[in-house]
């Protein structure tokens, strides 16, 4: 019984027999699915395979019409009051919008608004989580005159300094040069463990699968789905039966294993 | 809101004491004694402060809501569709400051509704409801001059006052108390709505994760944009761009430092909006006194420059 309600505890994220349709489409059926803290799940799936949609429906930005059932922390996700909801969860676009006259550093001042905190400590938050995610240089940059990358690195900034227990990222390496790819999620994983922070983030780039991540949900073309840790659900098959191509694996020098179209 | 934009607010404040004294001591009766300082100047120059204030602030609100830079009351047709309430009740024998304003309110709100229903929401297609707005605003510029055109019989202000605004009317002290009153009461519900209408420039999405009630505050904007522009324009007919230069004016000297806050930038926008509409206005009466031009082409013959200049500066703003 102890441990059961332990293991409940850890619990940040869980799906009852959730459905996420679109106009005229099921994308995926009856998933039930379980997220515990500290865990970097990756999101793999074709494109229009439900990912985005899945992403915004847990995050809250999207209503659920269907059938199913969101809790965060054990408690239904219709039942938070939004800025409750708002110191548990954050969620970067994956093509986040920008003000007229939006610096990057306002994005990430703008993301402490739930917690009321001082001026002066929301400015030092922000300096801190603009320089973990490497755009420190660009604090005062126009967020019109920002590449998609630098874009993306800013959001991720903002999810940091909005200091929630999980992140969601939608598709957070798909404007990042492959240098950047690499240091943002070696920069997720170490912020993760630091601070038990949970992650699910939509990804591409299946070579980025082993570069932090914990676990995977592969959402296949029929509707259903694989979900687990890397080792019981990444493998070339069920890779290629989710992307619908062929899948081969190579090795890096250092021994870790990478997928590679095949 | 940090010292140095505490300074320049008091300054604002300053700016607005200093044009409203400025604009009661000239006129076109030098050595004025005080009845036409108190019985003509004083409430012309106090509703030139509200018109200009309240329209500064409804095309600040009209901005981030719809996420387009030259969104303005007069532009998005929310002006024209108040002188056509306004407008109507004239025509139905409707007397009284009240009815007039609560006419203009109800024209305005019909606007804002029709482009939400044409464009498909507020904010997701910022150019289409600009051009959905031009069109509206053409509309209601026509429906007016009917109107007029029908009722010339009708004792009502002539047509330049509804389609280019003009404080040429005498107005009662009642009618001053009344747009005070409005300036006041828009001023404070902005001022307590701007930090979540700050996030609102994130994008609703962003907004929403962030802990917004993001359709209240929307819809409050709405209704508050066209309460300021109706308010106007039931005092001064529809008077164009000092909602699109005056927000555009003080983004561009606060944004380096300190980004668009809207917590300033709003409140802001009532004060520095009232001292130039109030300059323009004496300006207006002035220039070539002993007769007077509409204020209106003073605010266009700025305006439409700036608005060129605006657009071709925010090429990318939809990006």
């Amino acid at each position: 019984m102890t441990t059961h309600s332990v293991e409940n505890a850890n619990i940040v994220l869980e799906t009852k027999h959730l459905d996420v349709d679109v106009p005229g489409r099921s994308l995926i059926k009856d998933l039930n699915w379980q997220v515990k803290k500290g865990e970097r799940w990756c999101l793999i799936g074709r494109n229009g395979a439900g990912k985005s949609t899945l992403l915004r429906i847990i995050a809250g930005v999207q209503a659920n019409d269907s059938a199913g059932q969101i809790n965060w922390l054990g408690q239904t996700l219709l039942g938070y009051k939004s800025e409750e909801l708002a110191k548990i969860r954050s969620y970067a676009e994956q093509f986040p919008l920008g003000g007229v006259g939006l610096r990057a550093i306002d994005m990430v001042l703008a993301a402490q608004w739930p917690w009321h905190l001082d001026p002066a400590d929301e400015i030092e938050q922000a300096q801190v989580a603009l320089r973990a995610c490497d755009v420190a240089h660009l604090e005062h940059a126009q967020w019109q005159t920002l590449s998609g990358g630098e874009r993306q690195r800013v959001s991720l900034a903002a999810c940091f300094a909005q200091n929630t227990q999980a992140i969601l990222l939608d598709e957070p390496t798909s404007h990042l040069d492959i240098g950047h790819q690499v240091s943002l999620l070696k920069t997720l994983t170490e912020r993760s463990q630091s601070c038990h922070q949970t992650i699910i983030a939509s990804l591409h780039e299946i070579g980025l699968i082993h570069r932090g991540f914990t676990h995977a949900l592969l959402l296949m073309n029929d509707g259903s789905y694989l979900a687990g840790s890397l080792s019981e659900v990444i493998n070339p098959i069920n890779l290629e039966k989710s992307l619908g191509h062929p899948i081969a694996t190579a090795q890096t020098v250092e021994g870790q294993v990478v997928y590679v179209p095949a | 809101m940090t010292s140095s934009k505490t300074t320049l607010f008091i300054l604002l404040v300053i700016a607005s004491l200093a044009a409203v004294a400025l604009a009661l001591s000239i006129g076109s009766v030098s050595n004025a004694d005080a009845a036409i300082i108190y019985q003509l100047r004083l409430p012309r120059v106090l509703a030139a402060f509200a018109v200009g204030g309240l329209l500064a602030m409804s095309g600040s609100l009209l901005q981030v809501l719809t996420r387009n830079p030259l969104a303005e009351p007069s532009v998005l047709g929310v002006s024209g569709g108040a002188s056509v309430g306004a407008l109507a009740v004239l025509l139905m024998g409707g007397a009284g400051t009240i009815w007039v304003a609560g006419g203009a309110w109800v024209g305005a709100i019909v606007v804002m509704l029709l482009l939400w229903l044409l464009v498909g929401g507020y904010s997701a297609h910022p150019s289409r409801m600009l051009l959905a707005g031009v069109m509206i605003a053409t509309a209601c510029g026509a429906i007016s001059t009917l109107m007029i055109t029908f009722a010339s019989n009708v004792a009502m202000p002539g047509m330049i006052h509804w389609l280019m605004g003009d404080l040429d009317s005498v107005i009662s002290l009642e009618a001053v108390g009344a747009i005070l009153g409005v300036w006041v009461s828009v001023l404070i519900l902005v001022w307590r709505l701007s930090p979540k209408i700050h996030l609102l420039q994130l994008g609703t999405d962003k907004a929403l994760t962030l802990g917004v009630d993001v359709s209240y505050v929307q819809w409050m904007m709405v209704l508050l944009s066209a309460l300021a522009a109706a308010a106007a324009v039931s005092i001064a007919g529809s008077i164009g761009f000092v909602g699109l230069l005056v927000p555009h004016l003080l983004r561009a000297v606060i944004v380096k430092k300190h980004g668009p806050d809207q917590k300033f930038l709003l409140p802001a926008s009532a004060l520095l909006g009232g001292t130039f509409l109030v300059l323009a206005d004496m300006f207006a009466r002035t220039i070539i006194a002993p007769s007077q031009l509409p204020v209106g082409i003073i605010t266009a013959l700025i305006g439409v420059p700036s608005f060129l200049w605006i657009l071709s500066r925010f090429r990318h703003w939809n990006t």
